[in-house]
């Protein structure tokens, strides 16, 4: 029942976020000749339907979308309860603080999944009705790279839910590192590293993306994938441990 | 420590940067029986409280509830299985309605007892479909209860239950209060409200500024504290009276004030030897014991 | 007043099985079925309990005695004056504690000390009844009983034919000095 205390915590947060969405890729698959015909007047042409695909939803709106979403998700929890005066209620319930992180944070993890899975269904379930047609194959690459670097996001976010007092200022910071963090892994020393999450996931520079076709190509960086599972994990655990050792 | 003790603490401590919330506190508490636990706001029985429910991590000391430590994160799931606890905001989910909070409620205890839920239910007459959140604060009491006493908890603690209610409901919830001790779980509450204390506590326990200053029965209190007020044509000795079991002496004119927890007849007997003109001897209200007890103290708060 | 305490019984109590006068109110119990018994009709019956419990015991928390002193006190008092009588059972020490919103601890303890007392006898399971056999009848009823006993031995003594001046004697004699011989008359 823990489960279903926390879906409901964040379930309009999911709701919204699953609309926001899907609403972006939708408008973007089904309006495809005015956006393209708009693209067409203000920059260089698009070679190819996968080129818009990927300009509006895999390459950049959508996706960025995606991550502040993910991030927006990660918050909540004890402190917010805090706020709300049931923190007394749920710390009497007979279950480690433990579960109760950890609860939360597959909840949270099961909602970036099923984000993460929308363009998978919509993007080549509506091409058709535009006469298009985008493999199923690309989607589902790309959705693994958002699951992948969504849930980093998420577990940043949720950990500091778990440090910040006030879940205004664990919105604040999160976004500030969300968006000062690719400025820093732009650095030069830093460059020839994976770390810009942005390029990982749109494939900028990558060699498993061909930028003319604007298609992934070749094996998904694994090794940078599992570091990335790795760093949620990580993430999470902190923030379990923390709320372990918090007095509340 | 013995199993016989519902709580224990043996000089718990709670210290926050360098504030002392709670200062070498010990005490026992056999059940089941009813105890009130007073203080000013501030003098540490939030912080108490939350200790022995293993929210809060004692600094110093140690504690057992229900024969668990307080401060293992494994037995303080134990304790919490068998503890019911109401806090004062009466915080629920206000998301949640009635019902589903029951449900979700009932989901964590193996020992729950539909019968008791829809007895208290139909009792309360709680609209089942109503969220939390458009509760008033009295029903929401009354499903803080429910939901505390369908599992028949061997401990209720209860931070200031009758804060904001009305009083038909307070008259409720102290009825309650007395009949579930009477099935055998221990009650444990904070109150300002010492007349309520007065008529359910057996016993209380005082605390100021994180210290026990009182620790007693409300029936040895009422056989034992007095107030001898003695009238002497001349202004009286004050320090003739400084004898065993004396509170607080005050002296106003030619009359003398002795507060005593015991031995008033020695005292009747000292005024009477200092040729008193009049002496009398009256029962002392809880009241006027707890505004002494957290008095004694004041002038250590000005410094 | 009548909404004051209803529906408070925790947990809930079963129908009673016997006849509880402080419940109904009526004291019907020794002419068999009392009709006011009802659990289920929490008004009725909560209403008059407190009506019937707060004129038989009234506890003061702030009078310099202890409750369960109190209580015995009040119960003696009852006993006394006729209010409770042998064989009545009184509530249980929840039912009680609860009615009076105090610890069942003093009531507990009123109820043992009583026992000592011999004024309450507690039947394992059933509850504790009003013991009033002997010793603490009241006094009027024993001085009425005594009357009964010498008003017979006084007829049957007048009946054998001894003068109203004799008995008179005898008894007096018998009073004030019991150990003598007999007086030759």
């Amino acid at each position: 029942m823990l489960w279903y205390k926390t879906w409901r915590e964040n379930e309009l947060r999911f709701l919204i976020s699953a609309l926001v969405l899907s609403g972006i890729c939708t408008a973007a698959v089904l309006f495809e000749r005015m956006f393209r015909a708009q693209l067409h007047a203000t920059s260089a042409p698009l070679s190819s339907y996968a080129g818009y695909i990927y300009l509006r939803i895999y390459g950049g709106f959508a996706r960025g979308t995606f991550l502040v979403l993910a991030l927006v998700l990660g918050l909540g929890g004890l402190q917010r309860e805090r706020a709300h005066g049931s923190t007394g209620f749920t710390l009497m319930l007979p279950v480690s603080r433990g579960r109760l992180t950890g609860v939360r944070a597959a909840v949270g993890l099961a909602e970036i999944l099923a984000l993460s899975l929308l363009p998978v269904i919509l993007v080549p379930g509506l091409s058709p009705f535009v006469g298009e047609s985008y493999p199923l194959s690309q989607s589902l690459q790309f959705s693994l790279l958002w699951v992948s670097f969504g849930s980093v996001v998420f577990a940043a976010a949720f950990l500091s839910s778990v440090i910040f007092t006030s879940e205004y200022s664990a919105l604040a910071v999160s976004l500030a590192v969300f968006f000062i963090y690719p400025l820093v892994a732009r650095l030069p020393p830093l460059r020839p590293y994976p770390l810009h999450i942005h390029y990982i996931m749109n494939g900028t520079g990558m060699a498993y993306f061909d930028p003319r076709t604007d298609l992934l190509v070749g094996p998904l960086p694994w090794t940078v994938l599992a570091g990335a599972v790795a760093i949620t994990a990580a993430l999470v655990a902190y923030a379990a441990v923390l709320t372990e050792r918090q007095d509340f | 420590m013995t199993s016989d003790n519902v709580i224990e603490t043996h000089a718990l401590a709670k210290r926050y940067g360098d504030v002392d919330a709670v200062h070498a506190l010990s005490f026992q508490i056999r059940g089941p029986s009813i105890t009130g636990f007073l203080g000013r706001n501030g003098a540490g029985k939030s912080s108490t409280i939350r200790m022995l429910l293993g929210m809060i991590k004692p600094t110093a000391g140690s504690g057992m509830v229900l024969g668990h430590r307080i401060d293992d994160p494994k037995q303080s799931l134990l304790i919490r299985r068998r503890t019911a606890y109401i806090g004062e905001e009466k915080g629920l989910y206000a998301y949640m309605t009635v019902e589903q909070l029951v449900r979700f409620t009932s989901s964590f205890y193996p020992d729950w007892r539909p019968d008791i839920e829809q007895r208290l239910l139909r009792m309360y007459q709680l609209p089942l479909r109503r969220k939390v959140k458009a509760l008033s604060k009295g029903m929401r009491t009354k499903l803080a209860l429910l939901l505390a006493l369908s599992r028949r908890p061997a401990l209720l603690i209860l931070d200031e239950p009758t804060e904001g209610l009305d009083p038909v409901s307070i008259e409720e919830l102290l009825q309650m209060l007395t009949g579930i001790a009477a099935e055998g779980t221990t009650v444990f509450f904070s109150s300002h409200q010492l007349a309520e204390v007065e008529r359910i506590a057996d016993s209380i326990l005082i605390i100021e500024r994180g210290r026990l200053v009182l620790d007693v029965s409300l029936d040895h209190l009422r056989e034992n504290y007095r107030r001898v007020t003695a009238g002497f044509p001349a202004r009286p000795p004050e320090a003739e009276f400084r004898l065993p079991g004396v509170e607080r002496v005050r002296a106003s004119g030619r009359q003398i004030t002795v507060l005593a927890s015991r031995n008033a007849d020695a005292i009747v007997e000292r005024a009477r030897s200092l040729s008193a003109v009049s002496v009398e001897v009256e029962p002392v209200s809880l009241r006027e014991i707890f505004l002494d007890a957290v008095r004694t103290d004041a002038p250590a708060e000005a410094r | 007043m009548p909404v004051l305490f209803q529906g408070l019984r925790y947990p809930p109590v079963a129908p009673p099985k016997l006849h509880r006068w402080w419940l109904c109110g009526t004291n019907r119990a020794r002419q068999g079925r009392c009709v006011g018994c009802r659990l289920d009709k929490p008004k009725s019956t909560t209403v008059s309990y407190q009506w019937y419990s707060s004129v038989i015991f009234k506890l003061n928390p702030s009078s310099g005695q202890p409750l369960y002193l109190q209580l015995m006190q009040q119960v003696r008092h009852a006993v006394a004056t006729g209010v409770l009588q042998d064989g009545d059972l009184m509530p249980g020490i929840r039912t009680l504690a609860e009615e009076l919103v105090v610890s069942h601890n003093t009531v507990a303890k009123a109820y043992t000390e009583l026992e000592h007392e011999g004024l309450l006898e507690l039947r394992h399971g059933s509850g504790a009844y009003i013991s009033a056999k002997r010793g603490v009848k009241s006094r009027a009823d024993r001085v009425r009983a005594a009357q009964q006993r010498v008003r017979e031995l006084v007829n049957s003594l007048q009946a054998e034919g001894l003068s109203n001046e004799e008995i008179f004697r005898l008894f007096e004699a018998e009073v004030l000095f019991p150990h003598d011989l007999p007086p030759r008359l």
